[in-house]
C-alpha cells in the first residue's frame, strides 16, 4: 500500500477535490471514500489529509460548513466551490495528459 | 483569480487573524470528530474501549503537530511569530534600558535630521507650485562663457530675438524689477517705498496663474509712460490695504500719480528670489534706456509636448545669431532653459545636498555603532540562542527574531526621528538666511514624510541588522551546546571593521566641517577697515526717467546726457541729514560698501603707458566717505570743497589698486583715464586709503578707485550711468542707529516727497548676511562632525571594554607572568589604535575625492587643505586614545589570583 509520500506530486489533491465532487464530506469521510473508491489501495493518512484540506480551503477550492452528520454529530463539511469545480477540471485535464503519457512510454519502452 | 475567490480568501485570512481562537478551537473539533470516528471504528473491529483509544490516537499520531501543520496552512504564522518576536523584543529593550538608549538615540538623530532634510528637498522636487501645469514653465538665463555656471538675466535684444526667433513657446514675457513710492492710504497707512516687479504682456499667461481678487493685465493696460493700473501682492493687500475685499477699482498714488488697482495676487505667488509687492505693466522698447543691460526676467512657457531639449536647441541657435548681430555685446554668450522648479530652488539644492551627504555619514555611523552594540550583545546572547537552536528553531527563524528585534529598535528610534525631524525643520527656517525661510517654512510634517522616516528605518534596520544577525547567527548555531565557549569566532573581525568605518567615516564629517569652519574664520576675521559700529546706512535712487535722455548709441550701449539735477538731489539729502540731531556725520557712496551684487568696473588708462592697466571696481563718493567710515588714509587727502566740477578731477585709490596699477611707484600726484565716456577727463591720485572689501564673499581685496560725484561728465554710457543717480548714505550716529531711523527718513521725505529712502538699516545689513549663512552650515556640520566623533568613540570604548572582559583570563596570567603594565596598557592599545589608524587612512582618502565636490561652498579654503586634515586627524585619534583610558585602567586592575580563578 503506497503511502501518501509516494503518491505523485499534487495528487492528493485531485483525489480530495475529486471525492467532494458528488456531494460535501467531512475530513473522515473523504478518507473513507478514497479508500473505497479505490478498492482499499489509496488510504490517505490523517497526517496529510488534514494540511491539504486546510491548503485546498485557504486557496479558495474548497468551503467548510459545521453541520450535523447522519448520527447527529456536528463535523467539519467540505465541498467544492465554484473556482474549485474548474480547479478540478483542470487537474483531471494535466492528470489524464500524464497518464497517457506514461502509458504510452511503458507500453513503447 | 477570481473576484469570488480572492474574496473568500480574504475573508479567511481576516478569519485567521482576527478570530484565531475561534479558528484554533474548530480545528481541535475537527481532529477530535476524527478521533472519535477511529475509535468506533476500532470498536466496531471488535477491540476494547481502551484499547480501541489507544490504537487511535497512535494513528492519529502528534496530534499538536498536525494542528500546527494545518495552522501553517493559514499562510499567517510569520504574523504570530513576528508579534511574539515583538514582544520578546520590547521587553528585552525594557530590560537593557542603557543600550536602548544609546541605541535608539543615536539613530534618532541620524534618522529624524535624514527626514527633516529630504522633507526639505521634496517639498522643493515635488511640492505643488501654485501654477497651472508647472512643468512647462521656463526661466530663460543668460551666460558668460567666461563664467558659465553664473546664471545672468537677459537683456531687451535678448528677450526680443527669443520671442521672435524661436517656436516652441506658447507664450513668452519678460519682467524687470521696479520701485515705487506708494501714497498713504485712505484708512490712514503711511506712504512707503514699495519693491515690485513691471510685467510685460504674456507673464502672467505664462505662468498660468489666477488672481485672488479682479484680474491681472490686458492688452489695453500695455502702453508707454508711467502705469495706470497696479496689481497688489497678497502681503501688500494685507498690510497697506488692510485686506480691504473692495480694493479692486481704486485708486492709489504711485509716484504722485494716480494708478488703478485692478487685482490682487493670491498670497503664495512669486516665481523671482525676492517675493514682489505689486506688478505694473511694463512695454519693453527696444532702444529704451535699459535695453543693453541684462536685468530683464524673461518666463515662457513651452506649447504642450515641447521639451526642455528642444527648447534648448532653439535657444542656441538663435544665441548664435545674437552674436553675429550684436557683436559688441554679445559675442561670448550664451542661453539656457531653466525648468521653474530649478529656477526657484536651485540655489538652495546644493547646501541641502551637502547637508544631506553629512546626515547620511551620521546615519551610518549610528547605524555601524548599533551594529557593533549588537554584536557585543549577541555574545551574550550564546546561551539564550544554543537554546533555541537546541529546541528545534531554524536559522531563518532566528534571523528573523534577531532581525525583528532590530526592527523594533529603528521604530522606536523613526517616532523619535520624527520628533527631531520637526524641531530640525522649525531651526532650518529660523536659522536659513532670509531669503531662503520663506519658501522652506511651508514645509508641513507630512504623510510623506511619516512615510519616508518609517522607510528610512527599514533601511536603517537592514543595514545595521542584518551583519550582526548573520554573524551571531552563524557564530552560535555552529556552538551547538548551550555555555560552550568554542565555535568560531568572527565578531572581533566585523567589530573591528565596524569601527573602521565609523572612524573613516567621521573622519571625513569631521574635515567637512572643518573646512567649513576655516571658511567662516578666514570671512570673519578679514579686515574691514572700518568701523561698522553705530553706521546706519540708507539707499536714495533718483529714477533714471529723471535724469537721463538717451542720445545715441555707444558701442551696443545707449548712451545719455546727464541732467545735473541728480546730482542736486543727492547732495540736498547730504545737508538735509546732517541736521538731524544725533548725526554725527555723513557721506554717500555708490553702491554699498560692502556690496555681494554688481560692483562697476572700469579699464584704467595710466597717462603716458601705452595699455590700460586692467579692470578696477568704481565708486563715486562725496567727500567725508572715509572719515565717517573711519577707514584710515595711508597718505594723501580726501574730497573736500576744492575739488569742484571746474578744479582738477581728483581720485583716491585703494592700497590694492595702489599696488596694482602703479607698481613701486609711488601714485600720488599721477594722472589716469577711465574708459567709461569719450570726454571723462584724466584724474590725478590725490589719497591712497586701506583696502574696504568690495564684495560679502571674497576676502581678496580688489583694487579700487574713488572719485568725487560732483567731478562727472555731462554724457554717459549705459549700463553706468545710472550709477550718477544713485547714492548709500552712511550716517555715524552717536547714539543707536535705529533710534534715527525715522528722523532720518523724515529729513529725506523733506528734500523730495515722492522718493523715499530705502533699506534704513545698519551698515550690518551688508556685511552681515553671508557670514550668518556660513557660520549656520558651519555650525550645522560641526554639530554632524562632534556628534560622529562621539558615537566612534564610544565604539571604540565599548569594543575594548568588551576585550578586556573577554581576555582577563589571559591578561591575569600575563601579568602574574610579570608583564609590565606598560606592556599590558600597550598590549590592549594596540588593538584600538590600529583600527582606528586603518579607519583614518580610509578616511583621509574619502575625504580627498568627497571634499572636492563641496569646493564651490568654500570661500578662500582649498579642499585639500593640510591644516584641516591634520586637526581632524588629531582630533580623532586623540579621541580614540581617550576611548582607551578606562578599559586600560581596567585591565591594569586585574588581580592575577582572581582573575585565574575565575574559570
Amino acid at each position: 500500500m503506497p503511502k501518501p509520500s509516494d503518491l505523485l506530486q499534487g495528487t492528493l489533491d485531485l483525489l480530495i477535490l475529486k471525492s467532494l465532487h458528488r456531494e460535501p464530506l467531512h475530513g473522515w469521510a473523504i478518507s473513507k471514500r478514497i479508500l473505497q473508491l479505490s478498492d482499499d489501495v489509496l488510504c490517505v493518512q490523517q497526517g496529510s489529509l488534514y494540511p491539504a484540506l486546510h491548503r485546498l480551503e485557504q486557496q479558495g477550492w474548497i468551503s467548510a460548513e459545521w453541520k450535523e452528520t447522519d448520527l447527529g454529530r456536528s463535523a467539519k463539511f467540505y465541498s467544492l466551490t465554484r473556482d474549485g469545480k474548474r480547479q478540478l477540471e483542470r487537474e483531471l485535464e494535466s492528470w489524464r495528459r500524464l497518464s497517457s503519457a506514461v502509458g504510452l512510454l511503458l507500453k513503447r519502452a | 483569480m477570481t473576484a469570488a475567490r480572492l474574496l473568500r480568501i480574504s475573508r479567511l485570512r481576516l478569519r485567521s487573524l482576527f478570530q484565531k481562537y475561534r479558528a484554533d478551537a474548530e480545528l481541535a473539533r475537527e481532529l477530535a470528530f476524527h478521533f472519535d470516528a477511529l475509535v468506533q471504528e476500532n470498536l466496531a473491529a471488535g477491540m476494547a474501549e481502551k484499547a480501541a483509544r489507544q490504537a487511535a490516537a497512535r494513528t492519529l499520531g502528534n496530534a499538536s503537530l498536525l494542528e500546527e501543520q494545518c495552522r501553517d496552512q493559514r499562510r499567517l504564522t510569520w504574523f504570530h511569530d513576528f508579534k511574539g518576536d515583538a514582544r520578546y523584543a520590547l521587553r528585552m529593550m525594557r530590560n537593557n534600558p542603557g543600550f536602548t538608549a544609546i541605541a535608539a538615540a543615536s539613530l534618532a538623530l541620524g534618522i529624524g535630521a535624514h527626514t527633516a532634510i529630504l522633507g526639505a528637498i521634496d517639498q522643493m522636487a515635488f511640492g505643488a507650485l501654485p501654477f497651472r501645469d508647472p512643468d512647462r514653465i521656463v526661466r530663460i538665463r543668460t551666460y558668460s562663457f567666461d563664467d558659465p555656471q553664473q546664471n545672468v538675466n537677459a537683456s531687451l535684444p535678448d528677450y526680443f530675438a527669443f520671442k521672435e526667433q524661436t517656436e516652441v513657446f506658447e507664450r513668452i514675457g519678460c519682467a524687470l524689477a521696479d520701485q515705487k513710492n506708494l501714497g498713504g492710504s485712505e484708512n490712514g497707512e503711511p506712504p512707503e517705498r514699495i519693491y515690485g516687479q513691471g510685467f510685460s504682456s504674456g507673464v502672467f499667461e505664462a505662468l498660468g496663474v489666477r488672481p485672488l481678487l479682479g484680474r491681472t493685465f490686458a492688452d489695453t493696460d500695455f502702453q508707454r509712460g508711467p502705469p495706470r493700473v497696479i496689481v497688489l501682492s497678497y502681503r501688500l493687500w494685507q498690510r497697506h490695504f488692510r485686506a480691504d475685499p473692495d480694493v479692486v477699482g481704486k485708486k492709489i498714488a504711485l509716484n504722485g500719480s494716480p494708478v488703478e488697482i485692478v487685482g490682487v495676487m493670491p498670497r503664495d505667488f512669486r516665481f523671482a528670489e525676492e517675493p514682489p509687492e505689486y506688478w505694473v505693466p511694463l512695454s519693453p522698447v527696444r532702444n529704451s534706456l535699459q535695453a543693453g543691460v541684462r536685468y530683464y526676467v524673461i518666463v515662457a512657457r513651452l506649447k504642450r509636448g515641447r521639451t526642455i531639449t528642444q527648447a534648448q536647441g532653439e535657444l542656441d541657435r538663435v544665441a548664435a545669431q545674437l552674436a553675429r548681430d550684436f557683436p559688441e555685446t554679445h559675442v561670448g554668450w550664451g542661453a539656457r532653459v531653466q525648468p521653474l522648479r530649478e529656477a526657484l530652488f536651485g540655489w538652495i539644492t546644493q547646501p541641502l545636498l551637502t547637508m544631506e551627504g553629512a546626515v547620511a555619514l551620521v546615519l551610518l555611523i549610528a547605524c555601524a555603532n548599533v551594529a557593533g552594540l549588537l554584536l557585543a550583545r549577541g555574545e551574550s546572547r550564546r546561551q539564550e540562542i544554543a537554546m533555541r537552536v537546541a529546541l528545534g528553531a531554524r536559522r531563518g527563524r532566528i534571523l528573523r527574531q534577531l532581525l525583528t528585534e532590530s526592527l523594533m529598535l529603528s521604530l522606536l528610534a523613526a517616532i523619535l526621528g520624527l520628533a527631531v525631524a520637526w524641531l530640525g525643520l522649525q531651526a532650518l527656517v529660523k536659522l536659513t538666511p532670509p531669503p531662503a525661510a520663506p519658501r522652506l517654512m511651508d514645509i508641513p510634517l507630512n504623510l510623506r514624510m511619516l512615510v519616508l522616516a518609517g522607510v528610512t528605518a527599514v533601511i536603517t534596520t537592514i543595514v545595521f541588522g542584518a551583519g550582526p544577525a548573520f554573524t551571531i547567527e552563524r557564530t552560535f548555531v555552529f556552538s551547538r551546546v548551550p555555555g560552550a565557549t568554542s565555535g568560531r569566532r568572527q565578531t572581533p573581525v566585523v567589530r573591528a571593521m565596524l569601527l573602521s568605518a565609523q572612524i573613516a567615516l567621521a573622519f571625513v564629517l569631521l574635515v567637512c566641517s572643518g573646512l567649513f569652519m576655516k571658511s567662516y574664520a578666514r570671512l570673519a576675521g578679514r579686515d574691514l577697515n572700518f568701523d561698522p559700529r553705530g553706521v546706519l546706512t540708507f539707499d536714495f535712487r533718483v529714477p533714471v526717467d529723471r535724469f537721463l535722455r538717451v542720445e545715441g548709441e555707444y558701442r551696443g550701449f545707449p548712451y545719455m546726457a546727464v541732467d545735473p539735477s541728480a546730482r542736486d538731489r543727492l547732495q540736498r539729502i547730504l545737508e538735509s541729514v546732517r541736521r538731524v540731531p544725533g548725526v554725527e556725520s555723513i557721506a554717500g557712496i555708490s553702491n554699498p560698501p560692502v556690496n555681494s551684487l554688481i560692483v562697476p568696473t572700469l579699464s584704467v588708462q595710466r597717462e603716458g603707458a601705452a595699455a590700460p592697466a586692467g579692470d578696477t571696481a568704481y565708486f563715486l563718493v562725496t567727500p567725508n566717505l572715509f572719515a565717517t567710515l573711519k577707514t584710515p588714509f595711508i597718505r594723501g587727502r580726501d574730497f573736500d570743497e576744492r575739488d569742484t566740477p571746474g578744479a582738477e578731477w581728483v581720485a583716491i585709490v585703494n592700497e590694492t589698486a595702489a599696488r596694482k596699477v602703479w607698481p613701486g611707484e609711488d601714485p600720488i600726484g599721477k594722472r589716469f583715464t577711465l574708459d567709461s565716456v569719450p570726454d571723462d577727463r584724466p584724474r590725478q591720485v590725490i589719497g591712497i586709503v586701506r583696502d574696504i572689501p568690495t564684495r560679502s564673499r571674497s576676502i581678496t581685496p580688489e583694487p579700487v578707485i574713488y572719485a568725487s560725484y560732483v567731478q562727472q561728465p555731462s554724457r554717459y554710457r549705459l549700463p553706468w550711468a545710472t550709477i550718477l543717480g544713485q547714492m548709500t548714505f552712511l550716517v555715524r550716529t552717536s547714539g543707536s542707529p535705529m533710534s534715527l531711523v525715522a528722523p532720518v527718513a523724515r529729513a529725506v521725505a523733506e528734500v523730495d516727497p515722492e522718493i523715499a529712502a530705502a533699506n534704513i538699516a545698519p551698515v550690518t545689513q551688508y556685511t552681515e548676511p553671508a557670514m550668518r549663512e556660513l557660520f549656520f552650515f558651519s555650525a550645522i556640520m560641526a554639530v554632524f562632525a562632534c556628534f560622529a566623533a562621539g558615537l566612534a568613540a564610544i565604539s571604540a570604548y565599548g569594543a575594548l571594554a568588551y576585550s578586556v572582559s573577554q581576555r582577563t583570563h589571559e591578561i591575569g596570567i600575563r601579568i602574574s607572568l610579570g608583564a609590565s603594565p606598560g606592556a599590558i596598557a600597550a598590549m590592549m592599545a594596540r588593538w584600538t589604535m590600529g583600527v582606528a589608524g586603518t579607519g583614518a587612512v580610509v578616511g583621509v582618502a574619502g575625504a580627498l575625492v568627497l571634499t572636492r565636490l563641496l569646493e564651490s561652498q568654500l570661500w578662500e579654503v582649498k579642499p585639500a587643505d593640510a591644516g584641516t586634515f591634520t586637526s581632524a586627524l588629531i582630533l580623532l585619534l586623540a579621541a580614540a586614545a581617550s576611548a582607551c583610558v578606562l578599559p586600560v585602567r581596567r585591565a591594569l586592575r586585574i588581580d592575577p589570583a582572581a582573575a585565574l580563578r575565575s574559570e
